[in-house]
């Protein structure tokens, strides 16, 4: 009997998705934004999962659907959220309403429309889903489960246990006390939006002094001896209004909320500083906490939480888990993975199966492109392409030209699954030189100048450049520089503003070194990547430098480049030099023509 | 003329939502703010197609709720006929 195939859908919250799966072995998985290109589209994936219906062996049909979370406690959170606010809140009472019900009683016949008819449909609760995708795509035999985000249902944190093909949660913090929703606060006050900015709100952190982490902890949270937690609630304002916070908070700043776009000054990167200092905190003591409970040595992690790569950083250096290891997609659109999972390990007769890098490997889950097509397009696009027919010269080539300096576009092999590129879907630049930031940012991604870029390094050279912990392939652990490669700033470094001080080289890896010497590491393993490892090596070659800048191949606004239009229109309407794709290298030098038009039919780029 | 009886939505504000039980933590041991799962809390369900309501008020009965289930099927009834929207705006992301 062939192992249970389960389809898992996450929609109509924030990036929908969807994955198939036979038994534990991850057979597609892709978010819907990909393909419609509205970022963080929560719509629901009609293209993601006809793609991965493309991916069922033979053309099987599903066994069974399941939607991650359950309406119908999620429509009793609603009710009680509002009866908080009662008599208050009548029109955002009829908004929400108006929102949640068609998306709750409309599922069955969206899917039985992709689908056709006579499919089981089942849902899975949104933490369980998270766990399942933490723990089942793992190396791990067992392990302890910790899922950390804003909200699901009721549950915003998580405490659990997995072990072979069990997985049970035994413990929540619900609902209004949130971890995640407190470190969206934050990013809303300091300007950046709301489940897309947190992520520049962690890049700030170390620009600032955390010197309002004891007035967070006065004011805003009650933290228990187990690591529970508790949000004085009267300072936020999750239900009603036009933001997520009260005026209460306002006062207790002392400063009105930074405008969107505007300066940031030292205050708001302190006030980043002192939410990312209490944000670790509660993250290592619920991971004692879960190491007490559980007595396991290894924790698997989700929720949009555990993709705050200081924190998880910090964690594998406490040392409280011998290892570590976090779903590369960790926020909602693993959610239809981990419902699949969850679903296949309840239902499959065969064991789990057992590999270094577990179910997940590289986490390279969406759509290819054969090498013919690629070429055919660039041919009728009339763009001025050289072809290889052996990939290591391809390879040397685009390693020759990021060693003088270009930029360059990766298209190659299957799309990554979760927000970061891994290799597949990437944009990459020589780290050691002092003007790759500023170029990336400003020419290529069109995104603030002082947002740090991610190393990604062969993972057999790591330990030399990084002060690591573990090897993590996904990009998930922040971790130093290595004192050797640092470089002494000037004695009147201190004072400058935030592009001043970003402009001042941390180490000889200046692209890649944040101002607190952290890096955020991708270690490249040849086994999961054999081409992205191919190119760093003769990058290495070349240079003596096994790392190269990594950033996901984008504009600001934009979701991850998909098909192979997506690569060319991006390369040609940005300033990267060099279009690595399929057996194909396109240089913006052959091409500044097509380029030039791309360029004026650029349009504005939408602010994230 | 403007009447609030007509509207199901503003029905079910005042007469559901107004004696609903809110988020505040059930009693917990002291010293955590940790809620124990409930038995089940594990397992795939089915999903609700047409009874969500039937199952919400069984979920609603276990946190003490005496929902009116006619003013609550009328609120979602109309709630049906609205347009399935999905871009919503940040500050309602924890609501729907």
């Amino acid at each position: 009997m062939p192992a249970p195939l389960i389809l898992g859908i996450s929609c109509h919250f924030h990036d929908a998705a969807a994955a198939l799966v036979e038994g534990d072995t991850i057979l597609a998985a892709i978010e819907e934004e990909r393909f419609t290109r509205r970022k963080h589209d929560a719509e629901f994936p009609v293209e993601a999962i006809a793609y991965c219906m493309t991916q069922a062996p033979g053309g099987r049909r599903p066994d069974a659907v399941v939607v991650y979370e359950d309406p119908v406690l999620k429509l009793d959170r609603i009710l009680a959220s509002f009866a908080d606010e009662y008599p208050g809140g009548g029109s955002d009472f009829r908004s929400a309403l108006r929102s949640f019900v068609p998306k709750a009683t409309t599922l069955p016949g969206l899917i039985e429309k992709a689908l056709g008819p006579g499919l089981p449909m089942l849902s899975v609760r949104h933490h369980q889903a998270h766990a399942a995708s933490a723990f089942f795509a793992s190396p791990f035999d067992e392990a302890a489960i910790l899922v950390i985000d804003g909200v699901g249902e009721w549950a915003t944190c998580s405490i659990g246990s997995g072990s072979d093909k069990t997985l049970t949660l035994t413990r929540e913090v619900r609902y209004p006390h949130s971890i995640g929703m407190l470190y969206s606060v934050f990013t809303s006050y300091c300007g950046f939006k709301v489940n897309s900015g947190e992520y520049k709100l962690m890049g700030l952190a170390p620009f600032g002094r955390a010197r309002f982490a004891d007035l967070f902890r006065e004011h805003l949270i009650e933290v228990a001896a187990d690591g529970s937690f508790k949000l004085d609630t009267s300072y936020f304002s999750f239900t009603v209004g036009q933001r997520m916070y009260t005026d209460k908070l306002v006062t207790l700043m002392g400063r009105p909320p930074r405008a969107e776009e505007s300066r940031i000054d030292a205050f708001y990167a302190d006030v980043a500083a002192s939410i990312q200092e209490v944000t670790e905190e509660l993250v290592l003591r619920l991971a004692t906490e879960a190491r007490r409970e559980t007595g396991m040595r290894r924790l698997c992690m989700a929720g949009g939480v555990a993709l705050n790569c200081v924190a998880n950083g910090r964690l594998a250096r406490a040392g409280i888990f011998d290892e570590i290891w976090v779903q590369p997609a960790a926020s909602d659109a693993g959610g239809a993975l981990g419902a699949a999972l969850a679903v296949a390990m309840e239902r499959s007769d065969e064991p789990r199966s057992r590999s270094r890098f577990g179910p997940q490997g590289g986490s390279y889950f969406g759509p290819g492109y054969a090498d013919a097509e690629i070429a055919t397009l660039l041919d009728e696009l009339g763009l001025v392409a050289q072809h290889f027919v052996d990939p290591a010269e391809r390879t040397r080539r685009v390693a020759a030209s990021l060693a003088e300096g270009m930029v360059v576009g990766r298209f190659q092999g299957r799309t990554e699954f979760g927000p970061r590129s891994l290799g597949n879907r990437s944009i990459l630049g020589d780290p050691r030189q002092a003007d790759m930031q500023a170029k990336i940012n400003l020419k290529i991604k069109f995104r603030e100048s002082w947002r740090p870029f991610a190393p990604a390094v062969l993972a057999e050279q790591a330990g030399e450049i990084f002060d690591l912990v573990n090897h993590d392939p996904y990009m998930l652990f922040v971790a130093n520089v290595r004192e050797r490669l640092s470089v002494d700033l000037p004695a009147d470094a201190n004072g400058l503003d935030l592009i001043e001080t970003v402009q001042q080289p941390r180490s000889n890896l200046p692209a890649i070194t944040h101002v607190d010497y952290s890096a955020r590491v991708q270690c490249v393993h040849r086994e999961l990547n054999s081409g992205f490892w191919e190119l760093l090596d003769a990058f290495r070659a070349l240079t003596g430098c096994p790392v190269l800048v990594n950033t996901s191949f984008n504009v600001r606004g934009e979701p991850i480049v998909n098909t192979p239009s997506d690569a060319i229109r991006c390369f040609l309407a940005t300033d990267i030099d060099v279009l690595d794709i399929g057996s194909s290298l396109v240089f913006k030098a052959d091409n500044l023509r097509a380029a030039g038009e791309a360029q004026k039919l650029q349009g504005q780029y939408v602010l994230d | 003329m403007f009447s609030i009886e007509a509207d199901p939505l503003t029905d079910c504000f005042v007469k559901v939502v107004a004696s609903y039980p809110g988020t505040q933590l059930p009693p917990a041991p002291e010293g955590t703010f940790f809620a124990a799962l409930p038995a089940g809390a594990s397992t795939a369900t089915d999903l609700p197609a047409g009874d969500l309501v039937e199952r919400f008020l069984t979920v609603a009965a276990s946190r003490g709720a005496d929902v009116d289930r006619a003013v609550l099927t009328a609120a979602i009834e109309k709630c049906e006929q609205e347009p399935l929207v999905t871009q919503i705006m940040p500050f309602h992301y924890t609501i729907a």
